[in-house]
């Protein structure tokens, strides 16, 4: 049966379940609008007392004692979460690509605007005016249609050059911005654990940091998963752990990002003197996982291991506090023979220890048989002090005896866990006990060198215990590993391989496939990507693509003009000479008048760059050549065949070899065996060759502008399903507000009834 | 579904008036511009075929242009041959006065000064120029062409048109090795003044008015001299002038060129007493040597007629490519501005929907 006063306590519970309950209520109305917030829920329990009495009478009925909350929950669906995080990752790559594709677009895009293609047709109808009219005038009209090609390849390449760069301190910053996210996620691990060890649920960092991950995904493709930490026997708390989402991996390879309080670091390479990623780098940029850090700075194994002789220094210290006990155990020894001492002249007795130890109860009873028979009140006293005496010096003897027997179990005790950690750190060590108790302790083995033997307890010198400590080397230039030192000296190793495994410090995340989606393999396709160029040849045409598409545009023209615009070369007296005058069939020599000419000083390779008009061409020294017809040289007619060669070459198709960076022919070995073989990329006319640098550039915006599309549709769908679940309905709160103010009313009536009961109780036998 | 929320409904809302407003600007963007499309990212292969199409209106174009210029050159050449032809015939009559038999000597040589005035009004007719190219020069140079010297002998480009030698009698240095002998023929005989004449009579000078140059051998390589294109695929501009008046001599060693037959018959007026028969005789060879100017005249104008003709097949060419073009890129105006009003209706539609699109709740009827 309840008790008088519990029937209260159940309706002081309802009330206080009930104010809980509408507290939430007005918690989840007024986070309405709040971004990222999930709506809460209280937990509800009946509360019972126990399982029946040893004394229970079986005609009582048990009855529940009231509600009681257990907690503060979240309705949110993890799975939900999953879900659209894997389409934030494809949203984040897709959205990131279109606005690198769309910078290329605005530079190389000539739908809406004069360009390239312009240039060559006007480059055409001044080629075909000069056929037809060969004068100096037509020339210059040729010359001035080139150079504004030249100008318009030159500008293009700038504003590429440009784009490449802004790439990079796009890529720099969103790099940054992972860092700070992963910087922030990990606070937020600390102090929601730190929450959850006392108690609160933490709910609200939780929805924060919900947010942080679902930003972190559109950034990479990541994986999350929780798990049960337990801090003690009865409080456990969840632990983050959110992994880069590789394609085909197995869960144990994954790299990790974020553990709990550790978080990994994104770092780019290569990078200038002053942080930066180096623009003039023409590799592949790269991203590397920096290892595992908590806010200390310690990998985990590095973390574990500072742990461990954290703990073996704090057991160091215990067993010289243990000593400065025995020392005053012994102390205090000599201080109970003093009084013993004192107290054998005081009562002439003749006491020693073993009157307190094999012989007491003996002497106790003696005393006692004296005080019991003494016949006068002078013997009766003397045998009285000396028994009071007796009984303070066994007394205390005793306590001195039971503190030595604490002593030597802790001693016991702690000496077997010092052994135990120093064998697993590899130490071997040795003891000895003086005859007071305390304990010498050395340690030898590991790489400890000489001399073997390091005191690690001395009971001489109790404050100067060598101390254990860690140094971490991995990071260090050249990294190196880490070492275990014992007062300065190294026993152990931990690999620089087995602390960045532990760590999940991993280079090369672009080129290994590891970083497999979202913004940042978004950037570094853009940057990387050489697509037909590239040493393999891969699908993936980032800027680098269309640069090198440029540059083998300008070269092959450049290269073709300036061949084919060769004359005869003339003997003093104007006569065509022959290549080899016994064999006119070889034909005539013909010497250089290039159209066409790098204006790099350091580069003889045309590139888009770097093209210009030749400065013979400039000062008028070197024209388009008119005809390599032997008779018309002679004559100095007007034919115009070689003007038409070089209109046939705008018209008709070229081969286009693949140039790098430095204008250099790309070659490929030969599958026969033979010297290595120019990669062709193209056939097609110069225009042709322009229009599908476009074509290339237009398929991959409209490809990746309908992938968008459908991808943020698909992640807007699961937005909107995540919010239908993890929101906050207005009709929903307002009939909780309804119900537990209702509840509220109803406990509070149940209060006002028992109140009047007991009352009624209280009024029994009163009044007459 | 099993549960709204106002968020979802938000979130849904704008996600769908924001497309609406996207696909509302795009209808107004094309609506300004009747543009199908604005970039390559919009219609990757509509935007490449616009461009294969520009450039083969572009290329048209410049076949217009060179068939303009053709055109007007010919019908320079053809005023000029014509002014050629009918000299030849007013001296064939200025001959057959000559010849009446009560002609006395005085006024023969006043014939055969007659004569020689002609022939000189006939060498400027064959140098005339067309902006800075002379009509009749072949591939032409910067000097005139013909020349006729002291002694009535008529040179083209340097070389006696009878003897195909220059006025030193030697072959021109054209057709000399550096050694200073002659070139070699390619079935190896030396090369001779009737070989000089020859070769000056075919050089050919080409125009592209669109009819697919290419080489002799086929395909589109390199010319390394004129002869290497394809007669049938470009337009021959180059006139050599002595294809028109003759040139070279027959097999009895008389000249074939009009202005050389003229000196003779004006040198056969002076003498005394004169040759009737022989007059006759070169009278005759004048006479087949006009007939040639009349075929050269007529060619010219067959060849006039097929520019005009090619002109006007080029014209409709190109505005069936403009047509292309404008069918490939310009949207309709009608349906322009058709979907611009489907998009402004949906648009508003949706902007109406938003002021009730958070409906009340409970807590609006609670007490």
């Amino acid at each position: 049966m309840i008790s008088t006063f519990g029937g209260f306590s159940m309706a002081k519970l309802g009330i206080r379940s009930s104010q809980q309950g509408l507290h939430i209520t007005g918690n989840n109305i007024t986070n309405i609008n709040t971004n990222g917030y999930t709506r809460q829920r209280i937990n509800q329990v009946s509360l019972y007392g126990g399982t029946a009495d040893r004394y229970a009478c079986s005609t009582d009925v048990r009855i529940g004692m009231g509600s009681l909350v257990t907690s503060v929950s979240q309705i949110r669906d993890p799975f939900l979460d999953i879900r659209y995080r894997n389409e934030a990752s494809k949203v984040g790559f897709y959205e990131e690509k279109l606005n690198n594709l769309d910078a290329l677009k605005a530079v190389l895009d000539e739908v809406s605007k004069d360009g390239v293609h312009t240039a060559f047709e006007s480059i055409r109808t001044q080629l075909n005016n000069l056929a037809n009219n060969a004068t100096p005038e037509n020339d210059t009209l040729v010359r001035d249609a080139c150079n504004k090609l030249v100008s318009l390849l030159n500008s293009y390449s700038a504003d590429l050059s440009a784009q490449k760069n802004n790439a990079l301190q796009g890529f720099d910053q969103n790099v940054g911005k992972v860092n700070e996210l992963l910087g922030n996620i990990q606070k937020l691990n600390i102090e929601i654990r730190k929450s959850q060890i006392h108690g609160d649920n933490a709910l609200e960092m939780i929805d924060q940091r919900n947010m942080m991950i679902d930003e972190l995904a559109t950034m990479a493709k990541i994986k999350v998963s929780y798990s049960e930490e337990k801090v003690s026997s009865t409080i456990s708390v969840n632990r983050l752990k959110i992994e880069l989402d590789m394609p085909n991996a197995a869960p144990g390879d994954r790299l990790t990002l974020i553990d709990g309080e550790y978080a990994n670091k994104l770092e780019i390479t290569p990078l200038t003197n002053d942080g930066k990623p180096d623009p003039a780098h023409t590799g592949d940029y790269e991203i590397n996982l920096g290892g595992l850090t908590n806010p200390q700075g310690d990998t985990p194994v590095i973390a574990a291991i500072r742990k461990e002789l954290d703990d073996l220094n704090n057991q160091v210290n215990s067993l010289n506090g243990l000593n400065q006990k025995f020392e005053d155990l012994k102390t205090q020894r000599g201080q109970w023979n003093t009084d013993l001492t004192a107290i054998n002249g005081q009562l002439g007795v003749t006491w020693n220890a073993d009157s307190f130890g094999r012989d007491r109860e003996t002497t106790l009873t003696t005393l006692k048989d004296a005080v019991k028979n003494a016949k006068d009140p002078a013997a009766k006293k003397t045998a009285q002090d000396q028994l009071n005496a007796f009984n303070k010096l066994d007394s205390r003897n005793r306590e001195l005896n039971e503190l030595q027997a604490s002593l030597e179990k802790q001693r016991t005790r702690k000496v077997d866990a010092l052994t135990d950690a120093l064998q697993k750190q590899g130490l071997t060590m040795n003891q000895t006990t003086d005859a007071d108790g305390k304990v010498t302790i050395t340690v030898n083995g590991g790489n400890l060198a000489a001399p073997p033997n390091v005191t690690l307890v001395d009971p001489a010198n109790p404050t100067t215990s060598p101390t254990f400590s860690v140094v971490d080397k991995s990071n260090n230039n050249p990294p190196a590993d880490a070492e275990l030192l014992l007062g300065g000296q190294q026993f152990k190793t931990v690999t620089q391989k087995d602390l960045n495994e532990a760590a999940h410090k991993e280079p090369g995340l672009y080129a290994s496939g590891k970083m497999s989606g979202g913004v940042l393999r978004a950037d570094l396709e853009y940057l990387n990507g050489q697509g037909e160029f590239g040493q393999p040849t891969s699908e993936i045409r980032g800027i680098a693509y269309y640069q090198r598409s440029l540059d083998t545009l300008a070269q092959t023209f450049a290269e073709t003009m300036n061949d084919l615009n060769k004359p005869l070369e003339l003997d003093q007296d104007g006569k065509p000479q022959l290549i080899d005058p016994n064999d006119p069939a070889k034909g005539y020599k013909r010497k250089d008048a290039n159209l066409f000419e790098s204006g790099d000083p350091n580069n003889t390779n045309i590139t888009a760059s770097n093209i210009q008009i030749s400065k013979g061409w400039r000062d008028g020294s070197v024209h388009i050549t008119q005809t390599i017809d032997p008779n018309a040289v002679q004559q100095g007619t007007k034919d115009n065949s070689n003007v038409h060669t070089l209109i046939a070459a705008l018209n008709k198709d070229q081969n286009f070899i693949a140039v790098n960076a430095n204008g250099d022919k790309i070659t490929d070995p030969d599958p026969n065996g033979g010297p290595n073989v120019e990669r062709k990329i193209f056939t097609g006319s110069f225009e042709q060759m322009f229009t599908n640098m476009n074509s290339v550039l237009g398929s991959e915006i409209s490809t990746s502008s309908t992938l968008l599309n459908n991808f943020s549709i698909a992640a807007n769908e699961r937005a909107i399903a995540r919010d239908n679940i993890s929101s906050v309905d207005l009709n929903e709160e307002g009939i909780n507000l309804v119900q537990y103010q209702k509840s509220f009313q109803a406990a509070c009536r149940v209060m006002t009834t028992l109140d009047e009961m007991l009352q009624s109780i209280l009024n029994i036998g009163v009044g007459g | 579904m099993i549960r709204i929320s106002s968020a979802g409904v938000i979130r849904g809302y704008r996600t769908n008036l924001t497309r609406s407003r996207i696909n509302l600007e795009r209808a107004r963007q094309t609506a300004s511009d009747f543009k199908k499309f604005r970039s390559f990212g919009d219609n990757p292969a509509a935007a490449a075929r616009s461009f294969n199409l520009i450039r083969s209106f572009g290329k048209t174009d410049n076949y217009i242009q060179n068939s303009k210029a053709v055109t007007e050159r010919f019908d320079q050449v053809w005023s000029s041959a014509i002014e050629v032809s009918e000299l030849a015939n007013k001296i064939d009559y200025d001959i057959s006065t000559g010849m009446n038999g009560d002609k006395d000597a005085d006024s023969r040589k006043l014939v055969a000064q007659t004569i020689r005035g002609h022939m000189e009004s006939m060498v400027q007719s064959l140098n005339a120029k067309y902006n800075d190219d002379f009509l009749f020069g072949g591939q032409g140079t910067d000097e005139a062409p013909f020349e006729l010297d002291n002694q009535y002998n008529l040179y083209y480009r340097g070389v006696n048109v009878d003897t195909g030698l220059t006025k030193d009698g030697k072959l021109p240095a054209f057709a000399l090795d550096g050694n200073g002998n002659p070139l070699k023929k390619p079935n190896g005989q030396d090369m001779t003044g009737e070989d000089v004449l020859k070769q000056l009579s075919e050089e050919k000078l080409f125009v592209d008015i669109g009819l697919s140059m290419k080489n002799e051998t086929g395909g589109l390589g390199n010319f390394n001299t004129s002869n290497d294109i394809n007669s049938a695929s470009a337009m021959n501009v180059a006139m050599p002038g002595i294809n028109v008046i003759g040139f070279g001599k027959d097999a009895k060693g008389d000249p074939k060129n009009a202005i050389s037959q003229l000196r003779d018959i004006a040198d056969a007026f002076e003498q005394d007493p004169f040759d009737f028969d022989g007059m006759n005789a070169r009278r005759d060879r004048f006479t087949e040597t006009r007939n040639e100017i009349r075929k050269a005249v007529s060619t010219i104008d067959t060849r006039a007629d097929f520019v005009h003709s090619n002109h006007d097949r080029l014209k409709q060419t190109s505005d069936s490519l403009y047509t292309q073009i404008y069918d490939l890129t310009e949207e309709d105006p009608a349906m322009a501005f058709t979907n611009l009003i489907f998009a402004q209706t949906f648009y508003n539609s949706a902007i109406k929907i938003g002021n009730s699109i958070l409906d009340q709740s409970f807590i609006d009827y609670m007490r």
